[in-house]
């Protein structure tokens, strides 16, 4: 196969890969071959080396020899998935065909793939292509919960609500595929949709005046039907990016998530009064999971209810504001749920006291309007 | 030139040069430079290998075959290589029979490989 690679001088790749290696000629034939590449890279003789090496340089993407002094690279590996780190490192293991063992513990290490020695030119840059597709999927999603969390960060301080709120929608979808009702529409696709997309529920937000989001108190009718708004606001830019970039085929559940989470089951919900299954599936298991969150965190206006109260008041919404399918997987749920609100560290935090306007809550009514303002 | 020491290397080349190239993409100061890479590592690579087997540390002997064993290959010195395997293959199972055939072989290899590059 003839190998025709572009020159760096011509495409200068902006990711930075770490090249690990006892091996002076496997570390000059890397640097070569990435040189041709266009990527950036720096070079480093064992694992210790290595890890010093990332501090400074941040890495995306380290290619690491297995057997090394000092530190080996199954080693370094581990160190590395240890690393509390914004972006995810993706690492390729240098290992020998006859290397069997050494192929399987870099993989439990955290290793994403690895290649044998001796490699060709062609074979690193497929591997490398793939850490960048797989790089570049995070970067997205993390981009996503990044503009998620931006907005939420204008008018409340919920701590990890969006964070909780995913992981309930989650599940709730990953229960519904085995339910011969839902198999149709929910698929492993649909549970990674609505786990990427959910999070962006409430980025109309950003529309909405700081005098009616920030305010402590009740709102006013008008105010209300202001806030109410931010659910258009929310789907008219989700739709207009969908619209924009067709590939981004996740922007659509964004955009039924966003104007449909606060309809109810039974026609009173807003903004368009829809009922029913005419409501998007993604928006019903959304509406339970934010419902489910806001009772269980402390606001403004109510202490953190238990868990055991939270559920009593999700049931007493069953079929009213909520489709009962969704309530039932729901419940079936419910010791899961229940760990996925204890695994998280901010629940009772003087810093989750949310500053949510009373009118704006997504709680039923009576749990608001029976709860002093403080 | 054809290596005419040991078994294994009879009729295989030192080190195949064309491959080599190839494998460098036809970069001929490439090539070079990994040959000369060679040439300085060698020496130094027989010593260290020598001092950890008469200090009978076989998890370093297996550590510096191995190294060598990795850079032949890179360099299409495929017999060079196996020698190099042999011998991290009976450190690794801290075979004291086979090591100080398998540690002769590469020696001689390593000679080769040397004789090769400096001829």
């Amino acid at each position: 196969m003839t190998i025709k690679f572009t020159t760096a001088s011509a495409v200068r790749n902006t990711t930075k890969v770490l090249i690990v290696d006892d091996d002076p000629i496997s570390l000059e034939l890397l640097a070569n071959f990435l040189e041709d590449l266009g990527y950036s890279f720096e070079r480093a003789s064992d694992g210790k080396e290595a890890l010093a090496k990332m501090r400074l340089f941040n890495p995306s993407i380290v290619i690491s020899d297995v057997e090394m002094p000092e530190m080996d690279g199954v080693s370094l590996c581990r160190e590395i998935r240890k690393r509390r780190s914004i972006q995810y490192t993706y690492v390729i293991l240098l290992t020998y065909r006859s290397e069997q063992e050494s192929v399987l513990l870099g993989l439990d290490a955290g290793a994403d793939d690895y290649l044998s020695k001796p490699f060709s030119p062609e074979e690193l840059r497929l591997r490398l292509n793939t850490g960048q597709r797989l790089l570049s999927l995070e970067g997205r999603d993390m981009m996503i919960f990044s503009l998620a969390k931006l907005a939420e960060s204008r008018d409340e301080d919920t701590g990890e609500h969006l964070e909780r709120m995913r992981e309930y929608s989650r599940i709730i979808a990953e229960e519904l595929m085995s339910w011969p009702k839902f198999a149709p529409i929910v698929d492993g696709q649909f549970v990674e949709l609505i786990y990427l997309t959910s999070p962006l529920h409430d980025i109309g937000k950003v529309g909405i005046p700081d005098c009616i989001l920030r305010k402590p108190g009740k709102l006013t009718p008008e105010e209300f039907e202001v806030m109410k708004q931010h659910t258009l606001i929310g789907a008219e830019t989700l739709k207009a990016s969908a619209q924009a970039y067709s590939d981004a085929t996740f922007l659509w559940m964004a955009y039924e998530i966003a104007v449909n989470h606060h309809e109810r089951w039974d026609g009173t919900g807003y903004p368009n009064q829809i009922r029913g299954e005419d409501i998007p599936l993604s928006a019903r298991v959304v509406s339970v999971a934010d419902v489910y969150d806001a009772l269980t965190s402390k606001r403004v206006y109510k202490p953190a209810f238990s868990h055991e109260k939270s559920i009593e008041i999700i049931l007493e919404g069953r079929g009213t504001q909520f489709d009962p399918d969704i309530v039932d997987a729901f419940m079936k749920l419910e010791s899961r749920i229940r760990e996925i609100a204890l695994s998280y560290s901010d629940r009772d935090a003087s810093s989750s006291i949310s500053k949510l306007p009373l009118m704006y809550s997504p709680l039923p009514s009576s749990v608001v309007h029976n709860t002093e303002v403080t | 030139m054809q290596a005419t020491n040991g078994n294994a290397s009879v009729g295989l080349p030192v080190l195949a040069r064309q491959r080599l190239l190839a494998r460098c993409l036809g970069k001929q100061e490439l090539a070079d430079k990994l040959v000369q890479l060679l040439l300085s590592g060698l020496p130094k690579d027989a010593l260290e290998i020598q001092n950890a087997i008469d200090s009978k540390d076989m998890k370093q002997v297996a550590t510096l075959s191995h190294r060598l064993k990795g850079a032949a290959a890179n360099m299409c010195a495929d017999t060079l290589s196996s020698a190099a395997a042999a011998l991290e293959s009976a450190a690794r199972h801290h075979d004291s029979e086979v090591l100080p055939t398998s540690w002769f072989t590469l020696q001689q290899q390593i000679d080769l490989v040397l004789q090769e590059l400096t001829s």
